[in-house]
């Protein structure tokens, strides 16, 4: 057999195998729709922070339980409505995904097992939760914080199971997560001292933060129905290649 | 004077082997497989794969864990270190003898 055919078989054998254990377009999916869902939270966050939607002062909470309640709702620069849905979404984005590489495992016989997956998502969360205590919090300014830490939560979560489940696309997806999260962070500080006449009506609506997250949720979805499509042709493109033991 | 080596004198004569590579390359794509899926990718019988399998965690390019999953036994199998070098050099020696011959 010729060098060049072993290397063409051993190609497509590593690109089918590659389509049939890639799963990562649900991931995509749930972290679409989950930025996708925060935009009503954000859209009330900033409509008016500390006045809408039961936002919290973390400096003058007198009781235990106020003072809990406030550390939750530092996750999201005092707004609490913005705390509990990451708090409730990205530990459900992260397991949830970890329960469809599972499946796919077990229908494919190919992938990781779910231990490190769980580990790295413990990990994740500690992570999360250490980002709420003195004095880490103060790394971030207040007006950041609701889109810096979760946004980063859920980006190091994709990162890390891309890592683990060695797909590129979802750790490309975790680092683009991060990447808006910084964007959309620095426009929001930058943009917030500037009168309103400056942007006009189109530039305040497509430069509000909120817009900005529900899109690139929208693009996560539509990139990972793509992403199943090409997945779904591609391993259906490739025909079992037999072979006889000499 | 020292000349380049030919690169046949490259290939690993563990690794070279189609059914061998193909193992190998499975696993440098996923980081386990269990035999049932190699099996039905490599559209090998129980007895060629075994063979093969023992061939490749012989040389400690392959590790073999046995467990239960409910009550049934199952052996997955994950490509060493070693293992992902050895594919690599193999693949790497493969397209340098492809150069060569062009």
């Amino acid at each position: 057999m010729q060098s060049s055919e072993i290397l063409a078989e051993l190609d497509s054998r590593r690109s089918r195998v590659r389509a049939r254990a890639s799963a990562g377009w649900m991931p995509l999916l749930l972290t679409g729709v989950a930025l996708l869902g925060s935009f009503p939270a954000y859209a009330g966050w900033f409509d008016g922070p500390g006045s809408a939607c039961g936002c919290l002062s973390t400096s003058d909470s007198s009781s235990l339980s106020e003072a809990a309640s406030a550390r939750i709702g530092g996750l999201a620069g005092g707004s609490k409505p913005l705390a509990l849905y990451w708090l409730a979404v990205v530990p459900s984005v992260y397991f949830l995904s970890v329960g469809w590489f599972s499946l796919c495992r077990r229908r494919t016989g190919l992938g990781q097992r779910w231990g490190l997956h769980v580990m790295m998502g413990v990990g994740t969360l500690l992570g999360l939760l250490l980002s709420l205590l003195p004095p880490l919090d103060q790394l971030v300014s207040p007006s950041a914080r609701p889109l810096l830490t979760p946004l980063l939560a859920l980006a190091v979560g994709l990162v890390a199971l891309g890592r683990v489940e060695r797909d590129r696309v979802l750790t490309g997806a975790g680092a683009a997560v991060a990447m808006t999260a910084v964007v959309v962070a620095a426009l929001s500080h930058y943009t917030s001292g500037l009168p309103d006449s400056f942007l006009g009506n189109i530039g305040q609506a497509l430069l509000a933060p909120s817009v900005e997250v529900a899109g690139v949720g929208l693009l996560l979805i539509v990139a990972s129905l793509f992403l199943r499509r090409a997945r779904r042709r591609t391993a259906a493109e490739f025909a079992p290649i037999h072979t006889e033991v000499p | 004077m020292s000349e380049a080596l030919h690169p046949a004198t490259e290939l690993n004569d563990t690794v070279h082997q189609r059914a061998r590579l193909g193992i190998l390359a499975i696993l440098c794509e996923v980081t386990e497989a269990d035999v049932t899926s190699l099996k039905a990718e490599l559209g090998l019988t129980d007895g060629n794969l075994g063979r093969h399998l023992q061939v490749l965690a012989d040389a400690g390019l392959v590790t073999m864990e046995r467990r239960l999953v409910g009550s049934r036994p199952r052996t997955t199998v994950r490509a060493s270190k070693a293992g992902q070098k050895a594919f690599r050099d193999e693949v790497t020696a493969l397209r340098a003898l492809l150069e060569r011959v062009r």
